[in-house]
Order: C-alpha cells, then structure tokens, then sequence
C-alpha cells in the first residue's frame, strides 16, 4: 500500500476489481470468461464455442481509443484468472529497423523464451499472457504475420490496438476475437473521479469534473493525470479554471475527415446556441485540409436536396414548390461558386462552403441525414477508370484511326457496336469469326471489346448486353493469333525513367518568363555583332534563382509602367 | 477490315476533297525549305488529322505511313507510373499530352529534349527537321504552355512542332504567336455529300440524293460522324432508298431522356434522378460540355418560344462555370436546378393568366 502512495495517480487509483472500472462492463466480462475458458478451449481444440461464442478464438482483439480502460481490463482479467501478463509493445520492434526481418526474429526469440518459460512453470495455472499493444505505430506486415503464428502456441494472447480498421491489422482480425471498447459516458466516469478527488482531499464540484471529462473526451487517464498535477498548488478548482485546464491539456488528436465532416455539419452547428465560434469550426478544417472540404462539398452537393428548407415551411401548396425551387436554385448556384472559389484558392471553400451551407439551411439541417460514403469518390473513380480504359482503346486503333479518346467514345463506339457486339447477341457463336476480324483489324483486344461494352450507356449497358451474350461465345477469342500494334511497356519490363519534377512555375515566374522573351525578340534586330551577350545571356541562365527573382520584379515594374503609359 | 471513314481516308493533299486552298497553302509550305510551326484547329471531324498527316506525306514521303507505337514509362514525383503512349515513324512523332495528367510538362520537355538532341540519321531523308505532333494541344496545362515556348525557339534547326486542338482559345498567345495558324473549317453540306459521293463511287454502288442529303445534315458538319453514320445505314438498307431512319448514339439518347425528364417534372426528387444519370454519362467518358450542349439542345427543342433564350444563356454561363472550375457535376446540376426553377415559374404565370 505504502508503495502504491508513491506512484501516480494513475497507478495509484489503477481499478483492483472489475467493479472500478468505467464502462465497458460487458466486454470486460466477455474477456474474463474467455480467460476462465481458455485452459478448457485448449485442451478440445477451440472446438466449443462457449457462453458467448469466443471459445473457438485463441486469442482476442481489443480496440478503441486511448485511455479507457483497455491495457487495465486485460491485466486486471489476467490477474484475476491467475495469468502472470507480459506486455509486449509492438512498436518498439518497429524502432529498431524498418524492415521486416528483425521484427520477426524478435518474435521468433520472444515465442522460444514463451516455451521455456512454459516448460519451467510446471503448473499449469501459472500460465502467461501476452500483450501485443499495436498503436500509434503499426506492426510492420512481417509483424503481424509473427505474431500470428504465435497466437498458434500455447499461450493467450490479448492484442491491443487503437484503430480496427487499419490495414496492416486486417490478417490478424481473421485470428482473434474483436471486441470494441467505447469511450464510457461522463457519468460512469464522473463517479471515479469524484471518489479519488474525495480520497485525495480536494474540492471539486460534479459540474467542474463534467467539464474536465468532456474536454478530455472520457479519457481518465487524462483526467486523472490534470487533477494530480493540479493538486500540487491547489486543493479546489472552479468551472473556469477546469475549462481552461482541459482547453490547456487539449490534445491535438487528427480527427478522420468524417468526423470532422460530421461535427461541421452536424446537429445545430449553425444553430443559435453553439459555443464554438466561427474560428473554431475553421480550425477543424486543418485536421486534413486537402480532404476536409472537398468531402463537405461533396456532402453539401448530395444533400441539400433531401433536406426541407425551413423557409418554406408555412407555406403550401404550388407556392410553396415554387420557393423550394427558388431555393435550390440559390443553393445549387452557391455550390457552383464554391468550386469556382476552390478551383482559384484552394482552402477557402470550407468557410464559403460552411456559411453557405448555413444561410441555405438556417440551422434547418438538423442531422437527420446519415453520413453517407459520398458518391461522388465512387462516380469518380469509375470515371477514372473507364478513361483510362478508353485510353488504352485509342491507341490500339490508332494506327487506323484519326481520332481522339472523345471521338472514340462518341462516334467509334457508336459506330463498332454493329459490328462487334450486336452479331453476338443475334447470331451467337456463329458470328465470332467475323467479329473477330473486325476486331483485329482495329487491333482489338479481348479487354478492350469488353470496355467498348462497359462504356455503353442506357439500353447497352454492360450488363443489358452481357445478359444477352452466352458466355461461351467470348472465350473463342482466345484460341486464334491476332494481331497487336505494339507491346505494353509493362510486359516488356522496361524501366520507369524518373521525371525530375522541380516545383512548377508559379504565375510570378511565368510572368518572368514572358518579360524575357520580349526582350529577346525586341534585341533580335541588333543580334548579328554581339556574341557577347550570348554568352552573358548563358551565364544568366546558370546563375542562381535569387538575381532572376530580382530581375522578375525589376520588370514587373517596367510592365506596369508600360502599362502606365498606355 | 476497317470501316469506311479509315479505309477512304485520304492519303495525299492532292486526294483531299474541300478547302483547296488550304491544300495548296500547305504543298508550298512543304516544298519551300522554311518549314513554320503550325496550329491546325477546327472542330473535330474537319479534317485537322488528315491534313497533318497529308502534309508530313508530302514533306517526307510515303515513309511517314509507317508508324509504330512505343510505350514510355514515367515515374512522376509523387511516384506514380505514367504510361506515356507514343506514335512515331522515322521522320515524325506524335504524342498526346492529356496522357500525363499533371505532369504534361515534365514529360513534354523530356519527350522533345530527346528529340531535339538527336539528328536525323536517315541521308535521304528530304528534311534535317523531324516533326512532332502534339494532339488535344488546347488541353495542355498552362505551365506546359510556358515551357513550350522556349523549347520551340531554341529546338528549331532540329524540330518543327504541329499542334492540333479544337479551338485556340485555351492557348496562351506566345505559343500562338510562334505558330502558323491553320483553320480547317468544318466543311458544308454540299461539300460533305462529294466526299460521301465519292465514297460511293469507290465501292460501286448508287447513292440516292436525298440519303447523302440527310446523312449531311444529321452529322453537323463532323465528316467523321458522317462516314459512320453513313455505313450503318447502308448496312441497315442495302439500296438507301425511302424514308431513312438515322440511329441515334446511345449517350446522345440518354441525354435526350435525361432533358425529358427535366421539362416532365420539377421537384427536388426529380434532380437527384437526374443527377445519378449525369453521374452515369459522367463516368462512362462523355465529356460534360457534350453533355449539357446535348440536354441543352433538347429542352430548347421542347420547351416554349419564350423560354428559348433564357435556357441557352444559362447553359452558357454554367458551361464557362464548367471549364473553369473542377468538379463538373456541380456545374451541370446547378443548370438543371436553374433550368427546373425557371420552367416552374414560367407555367406559374402562365397558368395565373389562364385563369384569370
């Protein structure tokens, strides 16, 4: 106990039964009974499911955002189940070397060091648990795969990892058991802290430790750590002071473009009594500033639509569509100078987007609308696809035909589908032959027949025309020689030649570069005597950016001067 | 076997059929030893291609006929792979730089310092210079723009550029100014219906006068379009006599559903119909002045006199929004939404008058 004073708070006041701990019950629970099992679940071969259909898993997967009870849970379940844990951090592995190599030699030693251990502990209840806590830093894939098969020994393995979705962990999802800690709610939380702040003598109102637990966002790691240093020159803390501490404490987390797209146009952001001032709500902007606009144009575009105006709310009938369609006409103009705006400064469009959105909608948004995968990454990513595709059609007929891309879509395309695809769905198998021919003659390939497919729209589209076409009849194509106009640089392995992209021109240097010209087509008159200046003119060229930038502004000037004397 | 339009493409400025005068222009272009830089622009299907390609024939020879395709690959900074598409015979090349993205400018001044750097190695060759062709030039980057001046000054003794684009209004003027301007004009009805004469003639069969008549009106003034549109019906009626039914496009069909759709109904459910089917023409590679050109055209055909001009204005003014701006679909359903409003309110009156 003694010992225990010393510490930290944090380690101090550490949960001693699963009743202390905030949140989470059931999970926790879960994992205890998993911990009880796992002797049993071994020795049948995770055969039987158990309670709670975790008995087949060896191992188990925590996450959820930091500092809310993960590590304590595992080790408070572990302790009470008669496991000695052992805490592994996978980003140490990763401090040592990038490459995959030593991470798994690590592993190899850990696992050799786990059997001996195995074999000294006679016991078999003095079993050891290990931790893999996989956060900021991720497990390098030849990690992972290590740490895969070590969950195949004869040890539990509780894996601990901030972010479910990220991809280096998707091998070890199919192994272990997941299971999502959430933040708990503030009073769960509130509680506690009270209780440790009572045991510690200080005088804090419920009100006070709401502010702290919500400006730490249900962290009590954090908040207990704020309260400790905060006991050391006071006793007491009133409602400011706790703001100012949590807003001090603040910690500058990257929130994902949805929750930043979330929290901008969520419930009331533009509602009367929002504390968060217009700087604030540009603040969140710079969580990822080349994502964050574009999504909340994107979820401006697709949503205004779907929501009610508020200003035609007392009216009805044909006035009523007359003013809704007023209004969307006012919207749709904006969002159309947004990207206008966004086209010339990129950046500023959230706060156009943002005070757009809410004149548009006078705090009428509400949030009803779930946050949806916007559509357009998806339209526009096919759209990608499908030019590139089209790309690759135009120049295999290239060498027969004028025209580019856009001429093949619209009038080639137009023009083969006689030809190509529609003695398919009429005469079958029996018309492969000449289609085949005319292909060949275009240099078609079997790929590109089916782009030309793809990219038909309306009553041949590609999956109206596929239905028509007996699969047989297209894999034909393939047992005939055809003719190619040229090979892929890939199936040639030719070596990528590295552009030495340096930063484009900005407008300034253009400008730079006009004024130059002009110069040197004013002088071409007295060119034929002075070699000299070519050679000066060489040198110029070679000299550093510095003099040029300043050679840039001296003509500016003389540009607007000429412009002056116009 | 090809189709029509390439199998009966001419080959020589002699073979060429309108704008005579501009066949002559260039056979003394190619013959003098002064050989500019040139602009061929023109709305596609005029014959820019084929002229290119007649005067690199009359410049070098039928040796500019054997072309072969080579494929470069780039790493751009960011490290992504272009695969950069190359057309090229002994005495030209011909790229196109819309292939590069971002990075049309890197790649171009790569492309033409290597090409400029080497001298024509072939001694019978007609010409020192070689000849590289840039296609789709007005959808070069405004810094690829800049980097192309100086390059074609101080390459000059070596190369000769040939730009093609449809207009030159999205070329900055330096470059115009170093290049000789050469507009093909699409050409009219009556000179359409010599071309598709002739194409008759060469494969022996009688072309009635109404059907070239039509077939030459239909295809607006693209000799491309009027070519193929031009072999489908004659696969569809072998003689091309009575009434023809020309076969619309089917992008230019959805586009015509997607403008019914609009004049049919206006309420906010009917735009997001209509926004997934532009998202669909969007993706399926229609370019979206196309597009709104398309729709544009049809709600005119259909909607009352009065509203006409106010239909058009805005499809102008969302088409220059278009260009300027990034993100098309906003552009297009901002007009739909104008569009919608302004036909609504139009019957609102209209039907208060009635009334009244």
């Amino acid at each position: 106990m003694r010992r225990r004073a010393m510490g930290l708070w944090t380690t101090r006041y550490a949960p001693q039964s699963l009743k202390e701990i905030c949140g989470n019950k059931g999970q926790v629970d879960k994992l205890q009974q998993w911990l009880h099992d796992w002797s049993d679940s071994s020795k049948c071969g995770f055969k039987k499911p158990g309670r709670d259909a975790m008995n087949v898993c060896r191992a188990v997967m925590i996450t959820g955002p930091p500092g809310i009870g993960k590590t304590t849970s595992a080790h408070l379940c572990a302790k009470l189940e008669g496991f000695a844990p052992i805490e592994l951090d996978a980003s140490d592995a990763c401090k040592w070397d990038e490459h995959q190599q030593p991470v798994v030699r690590w592993m190899d030693g850990w696992v050799e060091t786990m059997r001996q251990t195995q074999q000294e502990s006679e016991s078999p209840i003095r079993r050891v648990s290990s931790w893999t806590k996989s956060t900021a830093c991720p497990l390098v894939t030849g990690g992972v795969g290590a740490l895969n098969a070590f969950i195949k020994t004869k040890i539990p393995v509780i894996c601990i990892a901030n972010d479910r979705g990220a991809q280096k962990l998707k091998p070890l999802i199919a192994n272990t058991f997941g299971m999502t800690f959430r933040r708990p709610e503030a009073q769960a939380v509130r509680s506690r802290i009270m209780t440790i702040a009572y045991k510690e003598k200080m005088k804090i109102p419920a009100n006070v430790v709401d502010q702290l637990i919500s400006g730490s966002q249900s962290e009590i790691r954090q908040v207990l750590n704020m309260l400790s240093t905060w006991r050391l020159s006071s006793s007491s803390m009133d409602f400011h002071e706790a703001k100012n501490l949590a807003k001090i404490n603040e910690k500058y987390t990257i929130l994902t473009p949805f929750d930043v797209t979330y929290k901008i146009l969520g419930p009331y952001a533009f509602g009367p009594n929002v504390r968060e001032t217009l700087g604030d709500k540009m603040e969140l902007y710079f969580h990822d500033h080349s994502f964050v606009p574009f999504l909340i144009q994107i979820k401006h575009t697709e949503n205004y639509l779907k929501t009610q105006p508020v200003k035609v709310r007392n009216l009805e009938g044909l006035p009523k569509m007359l003013k809704q369609l007023e209004l969307m006409d006012q919207a749709a103009s904006s969002i159309s100078d947004a990207d206008l705006v966004d086209a010339l400064i990129h950046g500023t469009t959230l706060v156009i987007d943002a005070i757009a959105c809410g004149v548009f909608d006078g705090g009428g948004y509400g949030g009803q609308n779930p946050m949806t995968f916007p559509r357009w990454l998806g339209q526009n990513s096919k759209q990608n696809k499908l030019s590139r595709q089209l790309g690759d059609v135009q120049v295999r007929m290239r060498l027969k035909v004028s025209g580019d891309k856009h001429e093949i879509r619209q009038s080639y395309i137009h023009a083969l589908f006689p030809h190509i695809v529609k003695p398919l769905i009429d005469r079958g198998a029996a018309a492969v032959d000449d289609v085949i021919e005319r292909m060949d003659g275009y240099y078609l390939s079997r790929e590109d027949w089916d782009t030309v497919v793809e990219l038909g729209v309306d009553t041949q589209k590609d999956d109206v025309v596929n239905k028509l076409i007996k699969p047989t009849t297209k894999t034909s194509y393939n047992s005939t020689d055809h003719p190619i106009p040229f090979h892929k640089a890939r199936d040639l392995r030719k070596v990528p030649k590295k552009l030495l992209g340096g930063p484009a021109p900005d407008l300034e240097d253009v400008f730079d570069l006009d004024d130059e010209v002009v110069d040197v087509s004013d002088d071409e008159k007295k060119k034929v005597k002075d070699e000299d200046e070519v050679a000066a003119d060489k040198l110029f060229q070679t000299s550093k950016p510095k003099t040029q930038s300043r050679k840039g502004k001296t003509t500016t000037v003389k540009g607007k001067k000429a412009q002056n004397f116009m | 076997m090809s189709l029509w339009v390439d199998k009966f493409r001419p080959k020589t400025l002699d073979d060429l059929h309108y704008h005579q005068s501009l066949s002559i222009r260039l056979k003394s272009l190619a013959a003098s030893a002064d050989f500019p830089h040139m602009l061929f622009y023109g709305p596609s299907g005029a014959g820019k291609k084929t002229r290119i390609s007649c005067t690199l024939r009359q410049l070098f020879g039928s040796g500019v006929e054997k072309l072969k395709i080579d494929q470069r690959v780039f790493i751009s900074p960011s490290k992504r792979k272009l695969e950069i598409n190359i057309v090229q015979s002994n005495f030209h090349i011909e790229i196109t730089p819309s292939e590069a993205g971002n990075y049309d400018r890197v790649v171009i001044q790569d492309l033409l310092k290597e090409i400029a750097q080497t001298q024509q190695v072939d001694l019978n060759a007609k010409h020192r210079f070689k000849v590289v062709v840039i296609n789709e030039a007005d959808s070069l980057s405004r810094d690829a723009q800049a980097a192309l001046r100086r390059t074609m000054e101080k390459y000059m003794s070596n190369m000769r550029i040939i730009l093609c684009a449809n207009s030159t209004s999205r070329l900055i003027a330096p470059i115009k100014s170093r290049c000789l301007l050469m507009r093909v004009a699409a050409p009219n009805p009556e000179e359409m219906q010599t071309v598709l004469e002739h194409v008759a003639k060469k494969l022996k069969f009688d072309l009635p006068e109404e059907a070239s008549q039509q077939i030459a009106e239909d295809s607006g003034g693209n000799m491309r379009k009027a070519l193929l549109v031009f072999e489908a019906l004659k696969m569809q009626s072998p003689d091309l006599s009575g009434s023809l039914t020309i076969a619309k496009p089917d992008w230019e069909i959805y586009c015509h559903k997607v403008a019914d759709l609009i004049v049919q109904e206006q309420s906010p459910a009917r735009v997001l119909e209509v926004r997934a089917k532009l998202y669909e023409l969007l993706a399926h590679c229609i370019p979206p002045t196309i597009i709104l050109k398309t729709i544009a055209e049809r709600v005119v055909e259909r909607v009352d006199e009065a509203m006409k001009a106010d239909v058009m204005h805005w499809a102008a003014f969302y088409e220059t929004r278009m260009r300027l701006g990034n993100k098309k679909i906003y552009h297009l359903e901002a007009w739909v939404v104008k569009v919608m409003s302004l036909y609504k309110h139009f019957m609102y009156n209209f039907d208060m008058a009635d009334f009244e």
